[in-house]
């Protein structure tokens, strides 16, 4: 490739219409070439305008596969070459004994995915975001104590995650009193004979922090719990009644620990 | 690039730490993907995920093939994550060559080729831009594209929409356009070039 015209690549290697070996020799060219590298990046972020005007709304299959994948995924070194390409085998791949963490991630995926929802995490702020949270534990009967106790603190944190057969779990938590309260609402009735439990997913094994019975208003009191070092998520499942050591079904509902 | 088609949903409303007043953009998310942070790539997900597969669809074409891409790419997106430089463009810029270029790498493969020489044959030529937009909402993002591409001379045009939305190599444009190298290599940078300014790519 003469030296003279090489600029003229950026366009095509922008739109990566470069075969291999022109490709190749143009990133060499580019390391030693700033003007270069900075229309490239013009050009890059023009050619996405162009991949934006194509975008279409992805099934929640995708998502689903995506989350669970993710969770299996190690990320690169910060540092390093280029990246490398990814193996092929990526989609099949599977590390054993990564247990309940990646259970619940697919399940997480799946609650998204049957809900048709994504699942949101507020973290609490500032006092307009608090005020907002405040606002939906209205909702949720907010006026027990322990609740409003717990909203004055000031590391304050709330999260919520929608559950897979309707109905939501929102969490409230100061990590500063390691204390937490668990509300739900609308969620359907346990199966005769079966009740909701909660759960505390981190490293190992999950904890129990307590049942949850919907009362006839499809509401249960604020579940309060503490104990929150080490955990990152919240989950609900169906257990028999009296619950269970550990889970023995997949949660209906998961979302992250606030922090 | 900010990016009006994905706005953030409430799932992204996750507050950088440094500036409590602005809702986290995608760079942000990005930045704490690169920790590892799940929940950031839960919340980076709508706003890249259809763009993505938009791209990569345009590329590969087969349905399957397309989200068994679009996927990898996703995942690709949170493994690299901690290469991501926000000084060299947007997290979606970035998230969109990942697509591009991986969805260029599905179609050039030897297998690949051939089907889809065939196919290229039945359909006779490269379609219209309008063809796969009119399945998708139309919104702001999409009109303005569209008028600035028609703000670009025919053969700047035909060149761009062949080498981005077909995944052609800047040789197979040629072909196709019945057009000399050296000039399909300058159209294919001065039509982005244009691009770039009707569309106020900074």
């Amino acid at each position: 490739m003469s030296s003279p015209d090489i600029h003229t690549l950026t366009g095509a290697y922008a739109l990566d219409a470069l075969d291999e070996l022109e490709r190749r020799q143009f990133e060499a060219h580019l390391a030693q070439c700033p003007e270069c590298a900075r229309e490239v990046g013009e050009l890059r972020a023009t050619a996405a305008r162009l991949g934006t005007a194509a975008a279409e709304q992805p099934p929640d299959a995708l998502r689903r596969r995506v989350l669970a994948q993710v969770a299996i995924t190690r990320q690169n070194s910060p540092v390093g070459g280029p990246v490398p390409a990814q193996p092929r085998s990526a989609t099949t791949g599977r590390r054993a004994g990564a247990g309940w963490a990646v259970r619940l991630t697919a399940a997480a995926a799946a609650v998204a995915a049957a809900a048709a929802v994504v699942l949101g995490v507020v973290t609490v702020r500032t006092a307009q975001q608090r005020d907002a949270a405040l606002a939906e534990l209205a909702q949720a009967q907010a006026q027990y104590a322990p609740v409003q106790q717990l909203a004055a603190a000031a590391d304050a944190r709330g999260g919520s995650g929608v559950g897979v057969r309707g109905g939501t779990a929102f969490v409230l938590a100061s990590h500063e009193l390691n204390q937490a309260v668990l509300l739900v609402s609308d969620l359907p009735a346990p199966p005769p004979g079966h009740t909701y439990q909660a759960w505390l997913i981190g490293q190992g094994h999950p904890r129990s922090v307590g049942l949850v019975q919907p009362a006839a208003s499809n509401r249960a009191a604020p579940l309060r719990f503490g104990g929150l070092s080490g955990a990152t998520k919240v989950g609900l499942t169906i257990e028999p009644a009296g619950g269970s050591p550990q889970p023995t079904t997949t949660p209906v509902v998961l979302f992250d620990l606030p922090t | 690039m900010r990016d009006p088609v994905w706005p953030l949903r409430r799932g992204a409303e996750r507050r950088d730490e440094r500036d409590d007043a602005r809702p986290a953009t995608a760079e942000d998310l990005l930045a704490q993907v690169a920790k590892g942070d799940e929940s950031a790539f839960e919340q980076l997900y709508p706003l890249v995920a259809g763009p993505v597969l938009g791209v990569v669809r345009r590329v590969v074409r087969d349905t399957a093939q397309t989200e068994e891409v679009a996927q990898e790419v996703l995942v690709e997106l949170w493994r690299t994550a901690p290469r991501y430089d926000p000084a060299k463009g947007s997290a979606l810029t970035w998230a969109l060559t990942l697509a591009h270029r991986r969805a260029v790498d599905r179609v050039r493969s030897a297998q690949a080729r051939s089907d889809r020489e065939q196919r290229f044959c039945a359909e006779s030529g490269a379609r219209d831009f309008d063809e796969v937009a009119e399945t998708v909402t139309t919104n702001l993002e999409r009109e303005q594209v569209r008028r600035c591409l028609g703000s670009l001379t025919t053969l700047q045009r035909e060149s761009v929409e062949l080498a981005y939305y077909g995944g052609r190599t800047y040789s197979e444009v040629a072909e196709l356009l019945t057009t000399p190298l050296g000039t399909v290599k300058t159209r294919l940078r001065d039509g982005l070039i244009r691009l770039r300014d009707c569309l106020g790519v900074a």
